[in-house]
């Protein structure tokens, strides 16, 4: 071995020594953040919907048409824009992790009205109640899903909620945040740890039905209250 | 003795028999391979799903019930853009242009409506001509069958070819299962009434061709919306006006029957129409996999065609062979 030829070895090998140091000094920094990551357990208790000053605020969710350029109006909105479709709390206050929030058997009336009413109230979407509801098994794709978990790291929140169904007209429209079959992003937002105030949002598109290609958006805000 | 023994006899046995043999081996496999080449595996389950979607629907009642939504819708706007507009605000064009800067979700359905109820119209219009079509589909064996129409005789008769080549002494009886073969594929489209029915399957296709589209389950979906502002506008803010202009419920009914038609009707129609746009729209994949088969009317032709050549073939070979068939088989030449 030539001397220039030692002298190529050894800087190479200083430098993969280096790279592995750093890795070791950097690592820890991203650690905490996994590490400080906590399981919330309990039930995100939703601010009723109220539309002003141009805004949206609590707990709504508006219907994106295919192509992303306009939103569905609904006459029955509450809100000023037809096309916020605002949300009041149910029986159990909110979105509840792990469990499911079904609703009552039949899902609907004879007029197709929505009947489940644990998580929002149903309310009037052109003329016929719609509401929410946790379905462990998706009545589309007729996947099995898991049940609705969240996480807090920092202020950061995200919630799994894959078995997020809306219901209306005798139809189900998943909007699972991620999908059942794993596609899509789970739920974000923000969260207070001293103030337990959240609030979270997520799209969903609709795939299958009347609605199929539509993207829905959600957003819930409220109290978290742990179980 | 048969036609085949004299074949694998190997002595005496002419070419033409051993051609023939490959011959419908390879008719055999191109039979079982075919509804690979042409994705049925794939596309028969996604054309049986899309039969028994559209099934609901493709009926002259159901279909009969759609076009009086859009007859009622119709003279709802019809009623409330006229007397209903002039009693709220007054005569007139001066009246009207107030009648629409009131109610503005209703002047924009109102002006949106004429080009929906054309193209609904239509739409319904051409479904419901092809309902006898659809009919005549739905009659056939299910698209989930189809594949092994084709598979099965296929590999049936590549075997046949095949043991007749491998088997030294075969009876007769094997060509004549193939005759029988061949002319069970020539007679099964006439049994299920393919020639008549094949074609109107095609007529179906064509005319749904514009029809299951993306595009157009889109179209439908903003009608949707267009006709659900409108009817909120008359049924949240119009009636109760009426209401507010001194007229009671009755009152409004006997003036205004078909704006309350519409009124009282909206969640039916609701009811019918939104499934049928889900149907659509569910089954733009289906539709769209069906139309990469082959044209429906060739169809009958896929089982007539090898039919014809497989029983041809095995007949004449076996005629054509007759005469120097009893020198060849094993069992030696026949005394005479």
């Amino acid at each position: 071995m030539t001397l220039a030829s030692r002298r190529t070895t050894a800087g190479l090998l200083g430098l993969a020594l280096a790279a592995v140091a750093i890795a070791l000094v950097v690592a820890p920094i991203g650690a905490p953040q996994a590490a400080g990551s906590k399981a919330l357990n309990g039930t995100f208790r939703l601010t009723a919907g109220s539309y002003s000053a141009g805004k949206g605020h609590g707990t709504y969710f508006r219907m994106i048409y295919p192509g992303g350029k306009r939103y569905f109006p609904n006459p029955d909105s509450k809100a000023r824009d037809k096309t916020f479709i605002l949300g009041v709390p149910g029986t159990d206050g909110g979105l509840a992790t792990g469990r499911f929030q079904p609703g009552p058997s039949p899902s609907f009336d004879a007029k197709g009205n929505a009947r489940a009413n644990k998580i929002i109230k149903p309310g009037v979407f052109t003329a016929i109640r719609f509401s929410v509801a946790t379905l462990k098994k998706d009545p589309q794709s007729k996947k099995v899903v898991a049940v609705t978990s969240a996480r807090v790291s920092g202020s950061r929140l995200t919630v799994n909620v894959p078995g997020y169904t809306a219901e209306w007209n005798g139809q189900y429209f998943n909007q699972g945040a991620p999908k059942p079959d794993g596609s899509g992003s789970p739920a974000t937002g923000t969260y207070n740890a001293k103030t337990r105030r959240f609030v979270l949002t997520w799209t969903s598109k609709v795939s299958g039905g009347a609605f199929s290609g539509f993207t829905g958006y959600w957003h819930l805000e409220g109290t978290f209250s742990p179980r | 003795m048969g036609w085949f023994g004299r074949e694998r006899s190997g002595a005496s046995a002419p070419g033409v028999s051993r051609s023939v043999l490959l011959v419908l081996a390879l008719i055999g496999i191109g039979l079982a391979v075919a509804p690979l080449a042409f994705g049925m595996f794939d596309r028969g389950p996604k054309g049986a799903q899309m039969m028994q979607d559209f099934k609901p629907f493709m009926t002259d009642a159901r279909l009969n019930g759609f076009q009086q939504h859009i007859r009622d819708i119709d003279a709802g706007v019809r009623e409330t853009d006229g007397p209903v507009a002039a009693k709220l605000a007054g005569p007139g064009a001066a009246g009207h242009a107030r009648f629409d800067r009131r109610y503005p979700g209703f002047a924009q359905f109102q002006h949106d409506w004429a080009p929906i109820d054309a193209d609904m119209t239509h739409l319904l219009d051409t479904i419901q001509a092809n309902v006898g079509n659809y009919q005549a589909v739905v009659a056939l064996p299910s698209f989930r069958l189809f594949p092994w129409f084709f598979v099965i005789p296929g590999v049936l008769l590549a075997l046949l070819a095949l043991a007749a080549a491998l088997v030294r002494r075969t009876s007769s009886s094997i060509r004549w299962v193939i005759v029988a073969l061949g002319i069970s594929l020539v007679l099964a489209p006439v049994a299920f009434q393919m020639f008549q029915r094949a074609p109107k399957g095609g007529r179906m296709m064509s005319t749904f061709k514009p029809i299951e589209t993306r595009q157009k389950v889109e179209t439908m979906q903003g009608y949707f919306g267009t006709i659900a502002v409108g009817q909120g506008a008359l049924r949240l803010e119009i009636v109760p006006a009426l209401r507010h202009a001194g007229l009671d419920d009755a009152q409004i009914a006997q003036r205004f029957p078909r704006l309350v038609t519409l009124d009282t009707r909206w969640v039916g129609i609701l009811n019918d129409l939104t499934p049928m746009i889900g149907a659509m729209s569910d089954n733009v994949d289906n539709y769209q996999a069906v139309a990469g088969l082959p044209p429906f009317p060739l169809f009958p032709w896929f089982f007539v065609v090898p039919g014809v050549l497989i029983a041809g073939l095995a007949f004449a070979s076996g005629r054509r062979g007759r005469p120097s068939l009893a020198p060849a088989t094993a069992a030696g030449p026949i005394p005479t």
